[in-house]
């Protein structure tokens, strides 16, 4: 019998996809390859935070932070003591981890414009500019004494950051409080060219304290001052 | 037209809600703070040194202070009473000043007495006594030595004033007596008092003491007569 090529290639075929179907239908009780494609993984570095704290050599916050005076003897006339506010073991550190691409600025003030050197005796002021700080002047309170701050005096230095350096950050310059009129003194300024990834350390910022007159003799005279960063 | 409450609120959120956001927006333009630090400033007065001095106009210690009693011509008598050497133990350029920097608050009292008290007025010749109350300093008494001799000291025709210290006031603090050394039981006179009262933290200074010195009879002619005498302070 003669059968047309096209039949003969139809039945084929016909055999052909069956087996075909067949093995499908077998092998989809087994496994099923759908594809294989590149994953993406994704992963956000989150900016840090923008601070200002005391630490020690090693980086770990010290938890009273604190600054002596040089003790002064009672006198008679007005006199000054002094200390260093940031040492080898209280460091002044500012770290800005990519959190303040435009610069930032760290301030040192009271912890509050009407704060006083508190004693069980007699307090003193921190911020009377009258005689610099050897009158009481016309600020809220009845009493002398002005504290200045001198960071200009400091050194600077870069932290834990290998590649960073000081530039575009300047030290303040000296300044004294005054009650409603500088009630903050800067210490450092970050431009927005410094290090957006940096830390810096500040040490040796000199502090001058107005002792008045007659003041009574005491040794528990201390206030309380805080540090703090603002971005710009 | 009428509105419904829902309706009424909501647009009431929408605007407050936009003025919080428009709030925000201002706020972060100007300044972040981002984290602060507290340290702890501390401060020692220390008391000063409670202290007698004598001291120019300036409060400058006076390196030899003197007082220089009036010559008196030789005398075959006792001279004492109105005829007595006298002198002022305190002047413009020879304060006598007292401190105390919050050193006595219970009070202090400041006395003058001889180097010792068998010391005498030496001189090349022949001493006379500063403490011997026989005949009142015309005879030798019975004292260590064999002169004779006495010193008054008048604190109360003095001048008491406040030094440095602005604040202070003269309060509470009295001149002595008039009184004469006697060895053994005078040997000190007291020239002021500073009572619990007085200024914890204050500096006065004296001047105007007045000195006589009974010479006895015919006491050699001579131009080195000298005796020390010292200021001291006791805290009470």
């Amino acid at each position: 019998m003669n059968i047309p090529f096209s039949s003969f290639l139809l039945r084929k075929m016909n055999i052909a996809t069956a087996s075909m179907i067949l093995w499908v239908i077998t092998l989809s009780g087994v496994v099923w390859v759908y594809a294989s494609a590149t994953s993406n993984f994704s992963l956000t570095v989150n900016a840090g935070t923008l601070s200002v704290d005391i630490v020690d050599a090693s980086y770990v916050t010290v938890g009273s932070p604190t600054v002596a005076l040089g003790a002064v003897t009672a006198g008679f006339g007005c006199q000054a003591a002094t200390g260093t506010f940031g040492t080898s073991s209280q460091v002044i550190y500012v770290k800005n981890p990519d959190a303040a691409d435009n610069g930032w600025t760290v301030s040192l003030a009271g912890s509050a414009t009407t704060a006083v050197w508190d004693s069980a005796g007699t307090d003193i002021d921190f911020n009377d500019a009258s005689s610099a700080g050897c009158s009481d002047g016309a600020d809220a309170d009845a009493f002398k004494w002005q504290l200045t701050v001198n960071p200009a005096a400091g050194t600077l230095a870069a932290g834990q950051c290998s590649s960073c350096g000081t530039s575009n950050i300047t030290k303040g310059s000296s300044s004294a409080f005054v009650e409603g009129v500088t009630d903050s003194i800067t210490l450092l300024t970050g431009a927005s060219g410094s290090d957006d990834f940096g830390d810096w350390r500040l040490t040796g910022v000199a502090i001058s304290q107005t002792v008045p007159a007659e003041q009574g003799a005491a040794s528990d005279y201390d206030i309380n001052m805080t540090l703090s960063i603002l971005a710009s | 037209m009428n509105t419904s409450l829902s309706s009424f609120l909501l647009r009431k959120v929408n605007i407050a809600t936009a003025g919080v956001l428009l709030t925000s927006l201002a706020l972060t333009s100007v300044v972040w703070v981002y984290a602060a630090s507290t340290s702890n400033f501390a401060q020692t007065i220390n008391a000063g040194t409670l202290s007698v001095d004598i001291v120019n106009s300036s409060y400058v210690s006076v390196g030899s202070p003197s007082v220089t009693m009036s010559a008196k011509t030789f005398s075959f008598s006792c001279l004492s009473g109105g005829s007595a050497s006298t002198g002022t133990f305190g002047a413009a350029e020879q304060l006598i000043y007292i401190k105390n920097p919050d050193a006595a608050d219970n009070g202090w009292t400041v006395s003058l007495a001889g180097s010792a008290t068998t010391a005498v007025w030496d001189s090349a010749g022949t001493d006379y006594d500063f403490n011997d109350a026989g005949t009142s300093g015309c005879s030798d008494g019975a004292d260590a030595d064999s002169f004779a001799g006495q010193m008054t000291v008048d604190p109360s025709v003095g001048t008491l004033a406040t030094g440095a210290c602005a604040s202070c006031a003269t309060t509470a603090v009295s001149k002595g007596t008039s009184a004469a050394f006697v060895e053994w039981s005078t040997d000190s006179i007291t020239l002021l008092t500073g009572a619990s009262g007085s200024n914890d933290i204050g500096d006065w200074k004296l001047t105007g003491v007045s000195i006589s010195q009974t010479i006895p009879a015919e006491q050699p002619a001579a131009s080195d007569y000298d005796v020390n005498l010292t200021l001291s302070i006791l805290a009470s």
